[in-house]
């Protein structure tokens, strides 16, 4: 439980320095600020890091996930590549659109539940439980080859009443530290919290390779880190609820390119 | 590492590979996971062992090692990982040395 | 072209240089650990440690002590009957002193070893290159660590 005793740190500074400035009760104000991209908050030292193929860890899995996608798995399935080949071109732009409504069940699908329907439908295979290794692997691969690619959801139509409970998420108060998103990630940028540097929670650089995991992971592991910082009860990872903040998330750093993997503190 | 190189001369060589590196140590408490480590690097170039580290839970996961070697003639340089649970990782880079 | 893997000079002094006596452990922060003084105590085995030939550099402000940059340095000159033969990295603070042994082969020429180690928290660390003729030559370098390795992270 030595995270506990981390994030135990982390309250007293939130109080103290960063809640401290709010009304415990009072009504959130999300003022509209240019979003600082998520680089901006990284050490010269670990910007170099993350943009060396081999210092930035992160590409380790990159690299597997290219195998996984190439190779036909055991058992006779099909290859990820065997209906989509070159990926390099016929890849590129998808993990920038995700997550975006399915068109079949109505759900709202991300990158990892796009690798794990397929997997399903199309390659008779188990689907692969978030923090794997392997989905790991297949997703950063796959969001490797949108590096460049400016964030580009849909959040019309059907996806508008998702885009909607993620932005309620978004400003809602949780967790016995009673704190929304927003007020570190929007109006506490650029302030202190742990030695860190609060940042506009751009999600460009997931699955990213965050030094305290010493792993790369998920945008949804992410985001349950917030909220074991604020004491918040978690949701699920791939839950309605990390999809629809993640959409949020992405509809909101719109315009702003895909850098992953990422490297993070 | 570079695939070329002028006899005489040093190259640099870096290496990284995937591995949890799990420690069977924290501050936290009895719930430790075993230990899982990388526990030897080796590389050897023109069959004779070059550097050989033996490495312990102080080392970073997802090991990175870089290193010089002085190039002599052509050959193949051979890196191999060894881990607590016995599994042998093996990879051959060809030097060209001209 | 890298191994990527599956799954799995800075020279200081010179090798004919008189003997510099290593700073004495005694420091302004935390005390070394008992295990790494016993550890320090079973690799000399009394033996005279020397400044010079060594240089080890750790990042000064580690962000976190899950990776920290490493860089070792050791001038040795080919042919001669002092070649470094291996190099122990120590940490003072860590629940395992040893962060890792460096054997180097004869005639390998000036080393440079670069890597990242974990550290429990704020310390020094010493790298002691022990060479062919029984010499102990040794550096130090001290990282302050603001995110503590050891713990579970979220």
């Amino acid at each position: 439980m030595g995270g506990l005793r981390v994030l135990c740190i982390a309250i007293v500074l939130i109080h103290s320095h960063t809640i401290g400035a709010f009304a415990a009760d009072g009504p959130l104000r999300v003022e509209a600020q240019p979003l600082r991209s998520a680089s901006e908050f990284l050490s010269p030292a670990l910007r170099a890091e993350q943009a060396d193929p081999i210092r930035n860890r992160g590409m380790l899995w990159v690299e597997q996930g290219e195998r996984l996608f190439t190779q036909p798995p055991p058992g006779g399935a099909p290859s990820c590549a065997t209906c989509h080949a070159r990926a390099e071109t016929s890849m590129r732009g998808v993990a920038a659109r995700l997550p975006a409504v399915d068109a079949a069940s109505g759900q709202l699908v991300n990158l990892e539940g796009r690798v794990n329907e397929c997997r399903i439908v199309r390659q008779s295979l188990p689907p692969l439980d978030y923090e794997t290794d392997e989905l790991l692997a297949l997703t950063a691969y796959l969001t490797a080859l949108s590096n460049g690619e400016p964030l580009a959801v849909s959040i019309d139509g059907p996806a508008s009443a998702f885009y909607a409970y993620g932005q309620q998420l978004w400003n809602e108060r949780q967790g016995q530290l009673n704190v929304a998103c927003t007020q570190c990630h929007d109006q506490s940028v650029g302030r202190k919290l742990r030695g860190d540097t609060i940042s506009s929670a751009v999600p460009t650089g997931y699955p990213a390779y965050r030094l305290e995991w010493q792993t790369l992971g998920s945008l949804h592991r992410r985001l349950r880190a917030c909220q074991l910082g604020v004491r918040a009860q978690l949701f699920e990872l791939g839950s309605r609820e990390y999809l629809a903040l993640e959409l949020y998330l992405k509809s909101r750093a719109r315009r702003h390119p895909i850098d992953a993997p990422a490297l993070r503190r | 590492m570079p695939a070329t190189a002028q006899a005489g001369e040093t190259i640099k060589i870096r290496t990284a590979i995937q591995h949890p590196m799990i420690t069977g140590h924290t501050d936290a408490g009895p719930n430790v996971a075993p230990r899982k480590i990388i526990h030897t690097f080796a590389v050897a170039y023109l069959d004779a062992e070059v550097l050989r580290i033996d490495v312990a839970p102080g080392i970073a996961a997802n090991p990175f090692f870089a290193f010089n070697l002085r190039a002599r003639s052509s050959g193949d340089v051979v890196f191999t990982w060894i881990d607590d649970t016995g599994e042998v990782i093996v990879e051959t880079r060809q030097l060209t040395v001209t | 072209m890298p191994p990527m893997m599956r799954r799995r000079s800075v020279l200081f002094g010179i090798a004919a240089s008189p003997a510099i006596p290593y700073p004495s452990l005694a420091q302004t922060s935390a005390p070394p650990s008992t295990l790494f003084t016993v550890a320090l105590a079973e690799l000399t085995k009394g033996r005279e440690i020397k400044s010079g030939r060594i240089r080890l550099e750790t990042s000064p402000l580690a962000e976190s002590g899950s990776s920290v940059e490493c860089k070792i340095t050791v001038e040795n000159a080919l042919a001669t009957p002092d070649q470094v033969q291996t190099i122990h990295l120590l940490s003072e603070q860590n629940p395992i002193p040893t962060i890792a042994r460096f054997h180097i082969a004869p005639d390998t020429g000036d080393v440079v070893i670069e890597t990242s180690i974990r550290l429990r928290t704020t310390q020094r660390v010493h790298a002691i290159a022990q060479m062919a003729d029984g010499a102990l030559y040794a550096d130090k370098s001290e990282s302050v660590v603001l995110l503590a390795a050891c713990l579970d992270a979220g």
